[in-house]
């Protein structure tokens, strides 16, 4: 026998407190989706927990770990002992540090190992890399939503600049396919009389990217944010791949691909923990050209994140680097202090690179709402003679 | 055979999608019955190969409707996904009337839904049987993020705006399943117009249960046999390509149909290439010994 349905005021109210604990809890449940729980609940043919379990899962999560999050939360929040006030803040839920936060007037925030507190929830700590890193390990962890929303808007307007591949839209060309519908208003305009064949070929809209991300210890305080960025450069293209490295290369395409932002977020982490040493940027990237060969290619754009730190010979980093530049599309430098006030390239690996850097970048340039700078402003200033 | 506007319960599709041998928990049941009463797209996620497609099939069998079929790729464009004019039909019809009507007479004869091309989206706006039909758009994430936007308009309101002729809007929502294997983030834009259910690969029995609706002649024996040696297979971490419910079908046909009773390090080293699709994955199989792997 179906339970009988309390009050719809009740109900309804019930929803609403439930939304609103779960955007609480950092999952975004817009007033659409919450009409549709209300609907949702009014065709159930009995309003049983499990079926409003079930019904909250279908409406309200858009991915395997919001999913979690809101059976965490349901269970929460519909528990025997519900007391609001003994759970934990979202504001705890995370410790990192905004990407907008790096404009050079504030030191790096203490982590939670420096500064003795617990690790908040969310965050995975990863093994010291360096003999010169300082003790705390790493911490790498999931950034906001709003900040993920601009990096991914940032990482679109970036493909843009490094497309090399033909997307869906296409341009008016002198050579190139009919276009049909053109030709045929055309010759309508003229009485139905062929003049031309208007042609029209594909434009170049999307991008081959070879992230090479640095992990080494001297990144340490840029892990999460850089790794925010290196997320959404993968997700740009099915095409993507993305290699970590300190003094070894690994590839982490597969642990970004295969799970979703936060879960990939740990997932990397533990990948990565197993790297060792300091950074050597030059030996990194002929390792690179050595297992990975197919990687690289004339349409290829090559985006290192690195501050440039090296402790092997920076001649090594001008060779490979020149080696990369000549077989790729685009090379790009993403320094996490690029666009400090007063920055100056000072580290031997980032100034043994740059005569063969077309673009240098800091992250905060992916945030940033306006176009990225014309490549060729840029590269004027970093690009080496031909 | 009930329409699904009369579905009553995600109990009810349970049933329903069991009768074509597809079995459904009742998590992705509430999701599809949700999908079906409230109008709105379902957005289907998971690793290949574990049933998303079959879904909607299965659900167009068991409402005895048809199944309109969108498969994405890269360049998908509206001319491929909704509807394109008949360039040579309408060039004919040019010629043939430029002496007796003026150009805009003409111009307005050729823009008619005569020398329109329906696609798969526009197909399934269009659709007049008695049932709802189901709309699968498969594999959305190989489709460009552009691709998504001309989605938007479909899906939210089941209408289509042809600069030409107006906007044509559905008589009947059909039934819409979207997936993605998860090769890239979907914009939120199109998440927020659908339901969402993530296919999981089956628990071990979930997955014994389907062995036997799907390979009805496979002994119950080597059906838990099989799906035992599949289950620790998948949790190799290692593998390039798990495989997915597809592969343990086929796996057991194959199986099947040498006519094999039981699993043997060597029937498996041979018939191996039905479950594991790329080289390294079969090495690694062989690495951690067939023998270990079979060991109950």
């Amino acid at each position: 026998m179906a339970a009988a349905r309390p009050p719809r005021d009740h109900v309804h109210r019930r929803l609403a407190e439930f939304a609103e604990f779960l955007r609480e809890r950092g999952l975004p449940v817009g007033i659409g989706a919450e009409v549709e729980l209300g609907r949702a609940v009014a065709i159930l043919p009995a309003l049983d927990r499990e079926s409003f379990r079930e019904a909250s899962g279908a409406i309200l999560a858009k991915s395997p770990e919001e999913l979690l999050l809101l059976y965490r939360a349901f269970d929460l929040f519909f528990s025997s002992n519900m007391a609001r006030r003994g759970i934990p803040s979202p504001g705890q839920s995370t410790a990192v540090r905004p990407l907008r936060a790096a404009s050079g007037k504030r030191g790096p925030d203490p982590s939670p190992a420096e500064s003795g507190a617990e690790p908040p929830t969310g965050v995975t700590t990863f093994g010291t890399y360096s003999s010169q890193a300082p003790a705390a390990g790493h911490v790498l962890a999931p950034l906001g939503r709003r900040d993920m929303l601009a990096l991914r808007r940032g990482a679109r307007r970036f493909r843009r600049r490094a497309a090399t591949l033909p997307g869906r839209r296409f341009a008016r060309a002198r050579r190139g396919l009919v276009d049909f519908p053109e030709t045929l208003r055309r010759s309508i305009a003229r009485g139905g009389e062929w003049m031309e064949l208007s042609r029209h070929s594909p434009e170049d809209r999307r991008a081959e990217l070879v992230v090479l991300w640095d992990v080494s210890g001297s990144m340490r305080e840029h892990d999460a944010s850089l790794f925010a960025l290196v997320y959404s450069l993968e997700r740009l293209s099915r095409s993507a791949r993305v290699f970590a490295f300190s003094t070894r290369v690994e590839e982490i395409t597969d642990e970004i691909r295969r799970h979703g932002y936060r879960r990939a977020t740990a997932v990397v982490a533990a990948r990565i923990a197993r790297a060792e040493g300091g950074t050597q940027i030059g030996s990194c990237l002929r390792q690179f050209f050595e297992r990975y060969p197919a990687a690289i290619g004339d349409r290829v754009t090559v985006v290192v994140v690195s501050d440039g730190w090296d402790q092997a010979e920076a001649t090594a980093v001008a060779e490979e680097l020149r080696r990369i530049r000549r077989r790729s599309h685009l090379v790009v430098w993403v320094s996490p202090y690029a666009r400090r006030p007063g920055f100056e390239p000072k580290t031997a690996g980032l100034v043994a690179a740059l005569p063969y850097t077309d673009l240098l970048m800091g992250p905060e340039d992916f945030l940033a709402p306006f176009p990225l700078p014309p490549l060729d402003r840029v590269g004027t200033q970093v690009r080496a003679p031909a | 055979m009930p329409d699904v506007d009369s579905w009553s319960s995600p109990t009810e599709v349970i049933e329903l999608l069991a009768g074509q041998n597809y079995i459904v928990d009742r998590s992705l049941a509430m999701s599809t019955y949700l999908s079906a009463r409230l109008g709105k797209p379902l957005l289907l996620e998971g690793e290949p190969g574990c049933g998303k497609t079959e879904l909607a099939k299965a659900l167009a069998a068991a409402t005895e409707t048809e199944l309109i079929r969108l498969q994405c790729f890269e360049g998908l464009d509206a001319r491929s996904a909704l509807y394109d004019w008949n360039y040579p039909k309408q060039m004919l019809t040019i010629r043939l009337h430029e002496k007796d009507e003026s150009p805009a007479t003409v111009e307005k004869e050729i823009y008619t839904e005569r020398f329109l091309l329906r696609r798969p989206l526009l197909r399934a706006l269009e659709e007049k049987g008695p049932r709802r039909p189901v709309l699968l758009i498969d594999e959305v994430d190989r489709a460009d993020e552009e691709f998504e936007g001309l989605l938007l308009e479909v899906l939210s309101d089941f209408q289509v705006t042809i600069p030409e002729l107006g906007t044509i809007k559905a008589r009947r929502a059909p039934m819409v399943i979207i997936t993605s294997n998860r090769t890239r983030d979907l914009s939120d834009a199109l998440k927020r117009r659908c339901l969402y259910a993530f296919v999981d690969y089956p628990t071990l029995d979930r997955e014994i249960e389907i062995l036997q609706k799907r390979v009805p002649d496979l002994g119950e024996h080597l059906a838990r046999e099989v799906v035992t040696f599949v289950q620790r297979i998948r949790g190799e971490k290692e593998l390039v390509k798990r495989p997915g419910v597809a592969e343990t079908l086929d796996w057991a046909a194959a199986l099947l149909a040498l006519h094999r009773d039981a699993l043997d390090p060597e029937v498996v080293a041979e018939t191996l290439g039905c479950l594991l699709k790329d080289a390294e994955d079969v090495q690694l199989a062989h690495d951690r010994g067939l023998e270990r792997l079979l060991a109950s």
